[in-house]
């Protein structure tokens, strides 16, 4: 049971930390919410489904990785550049964005839900007497790898330091000779093909249907929300909190209410920290 | 355009408005009726955000509270009067407690925040089955006995009563000149001897009571209700209705219910639901694009008089202290 739990409750988290910390480094670098990330995770898990049967597991969750960063080329170019300075109609272009997109997929993939089956759904691992299936240790150790290097990315790499520079001040970064727009470019193709990891990587736990980011989406908000906004390493432990808090509520409690348990725990934390567990720290963004 | 020609347009847009009944069938008419009923809602984003500078992400699940209180009430037995009063009441209510800890909030906190509060109300009707009966949904609602034309003209006359409140409210009170000292610069408004917390728990209330209302005519016209209307993504749709009716003017958010509520039903020459949706979803990025100030912008621009034109251009230059631009969170 315990590692059951302790299992479901690192995918969860996992998910959520590439759908979140992508939300993150765009919220960071142009202060706007993207709405379509849902959609990004959509699009990233049926493009490796379709991909699959033609070049195997691995390399379709790549090939959904470099679609989606194209599709990131597009979002920033329809729903963010026009609207700097204009978050509201930003988030509003998104939402619209996230509407053709989920209709198109509607269009291409249809709307009943699809399995999607993997060779590693069969491989499976016993822990004490439970057996895992490498599928799901897979999500686990994809997420940590992708994670560890968007850190490194950030820390130690010249695009990081354009990241961090524009976050905080992206006059002076510009003044700098930092490429802004390129920068936020590249902050919408790295979110959006980590949202398509995640969704190429928790498909085949789940179900695939065109709607299915929205609740990850939302989730992904509330980590964000707990580890402040704008802020990598805080967001992957919202992420954590949220996956296992969800977890343990679905074996202990019911699993109906699994979203209201991290929706009502993301409110009574912000009753009492109204800036997020880890306050947001201007000179510490993305 | 001189203020007597802007009124003329004013009564040309009643009068045309108020005709729906006389060119339309009954689906448009049905239609109009529900557009008419949503502006209730798009108002109670006008107020939130145009006004008081707030984002709220949750108010499908005022709009959900009102519905279902009338709703469960009036098939319990309960006068459909009575039940609307509760209606309205228990979500203006529960809009001032959520007030209490999310006007605390700035910017995108805020807007999560709220958004917590819409995903919990889904769940709970969704869930408390023996209540709501949840995704079975809710039948046998009591209404006030009224045939369609009677029903169109109620709502017309409730969004346009609203409508002008608004607008004395924007441009005419003190209360008008205080929300938005509190949308554009808090700390200037708070040194000014604004009660800034109290200023934005009014504005929370008064949204919730808009979209409690909004609730309540949906319950009691449509007379059946399920959990699915209340999703987050309603209140997503209610947030994009208002940014293309331009944030802030009323007009613009009537104007705005009822051409994004008729616009997915016009579509229908395109057949299939995907491609009109498609359009759709198309159609609200070219709004954006190529009028930022949504539909309230363009009247301005349109028949707004001189003193007024200056007044968006500041507007539109989006302050420092704007909790929706996200600098200040």
């Amino acid at each position: 049971m315990l590692v059951q739990i302790i299992v479901n409750g690192l995918i969860l988290a996992g998910n959520y930390a590439l759908i979140a910390v992508g939300l993150t480094l765009i919220f960071g670098v142009m202060r706007m919410v993207n709405f379509a990330e849902g959609q990004s995770v959509m699009m990233g898990a049926f493009v490796a489904f379709t991909a699959t049967p033609f070049i195997g597991y691995l390399p379709a969750i790549a090939l959904a990785m470099l679609t989606n960063a194209v599709l990131g080329v597009i979002l920033e170019r329809t729903a963010f550049r026009p609207f700097r300075g204009v978050e509201l109609n930003g988030l509003i272009a998104s939402m619209g964005m996230s509407i053709i997109l989920i209709n198109l997929a509607e269009l291409v993939w249809g709307t009943v839900p699809q399995s999607f089956d993997t060779p590693l759904n069969a491989v499976s691992f016993t822990f004490g007497t439970v057996g895992v299936s490498a599928q799901r240790l897979l999500v686990i150790a994809a997420s940590v790898l992708l994670l560890t290097c968007l850190w490194w990315l950030v820390q130690h790499s010249s695009l990081g330091r354009q990241f961090r520079a524009v976050s905080e001040d992206p006059e002076v970064a510009a003044a700098m000779g930092i490429n802004t727009n390129a920068v936020a470019r590249m902050s919408v193709v790295l979110g959006s093909s980590l949202a398509a990891a995640a969704g190429a990587l928790t498909g085949p736990v789940n179900l695939l249907s065109p709607d299915m980011g929205q609740t990850e989406m939302l989730n992904a908000f509330a980590a964000i929300i707990l580890g402040g906004f704008g802020n990598v390493n805080g967001t992957i432990f919202g992420a954590l909190l949220i996956g296992m808090v969800q977890s343990v509520a679905a074996v202990y409690l019911s699993n109906a209410y699994s979203n209201s348990i991290a929706f009502g725990l993301l409110v009574v934390t912000l009753i009492f920290f109204p800036r997020g567990l880890v306050p947001e720290r201007l000179e510490e963004n993305v | 355009m001189s203020d007597a020609a802007a009124w003329i347009v004013r009564v040309v847009f009643v009068a045309f408005l108020a005709a729906t009944p006389f060119m339309v069938d009954a689906y448009w008419l049905n239609m109009a009726i529900l557009a008419l009923i949503y502006a209730l809602v798009v108002y109670s984003i006008t107020v939130l955000t145009g006004f008081a500078g707030l984002l709220s992400f949750g108010q499908a699940g005022f709009v959900g509270l009102g519905a279902y209180v009338y709703g469960v009430m009036t098939v319990k037995g309960v006068p459909p009067a009575a039940a609307a009063a509760w209606g309205v009441v228990l979500p203006t209510a529960v809009g001032f407690l959520l007030g209490l800890p999310a006007a605390r909030l700035r910017g995108h906190y805020m807007a999560i925040g709220t958004l917590g509060f819409g995903v919990l109300v889904a769940q709970l009707l969704n869930n408390m089955v023996d209540v709501t009966r949840g995704p079975m949904g809710l039948l046998g609602i009591k209404s006030f006995g009224l045939d369609r034309v009677s029903w169109f003209y109620c709502v017309l006359a409730i969004a346009m009563a609203v409508l002008a409140a608004l607008e004395h409210v924007d441009r005419r009170t003190f209360l008008g000149v205080v929300l938005k000292s509190v949308k554009y610069d808090e700390i200037s408004a708070a040194a000014c001897g604004i009660g800034v917390f109290g200023v934005k728990l009014l504005a929370f209330s008064a949204a919730a009571f808009l979209a409690g209302s909004c609730g309540v005519l949906l319950a009691a016209y449509m007379r059946f209700l399920t959990p699915d209307l209340f999703l987050s993504a309603e209140s997503f749709r209610y947030l994009m209705m208002a940014v293309v009716g331009g944030v802030g003017s009323a007009t613009g958010a009537l104007i705005s219910a009822l051409i994004l509520t008729g616009i997915p039903e016009a579509l229908r020459a395109f057949g299939e639901t995907n491609v009109r949706l498609l359009v759709y979803g198309l159609m609200v990025l070219f709004v954006l694009w190529f009028l930022p100030g949504g539909i309230g912008g363009l009247l301005e621009r349109l028949i707004g008089p001189r003193r007024k034109r200056r007044r968006s251009a500041t507007a539109q230059a989006a302050p420092k202290g704007d909790a929706v631009a996200g600098r200040a969170s």
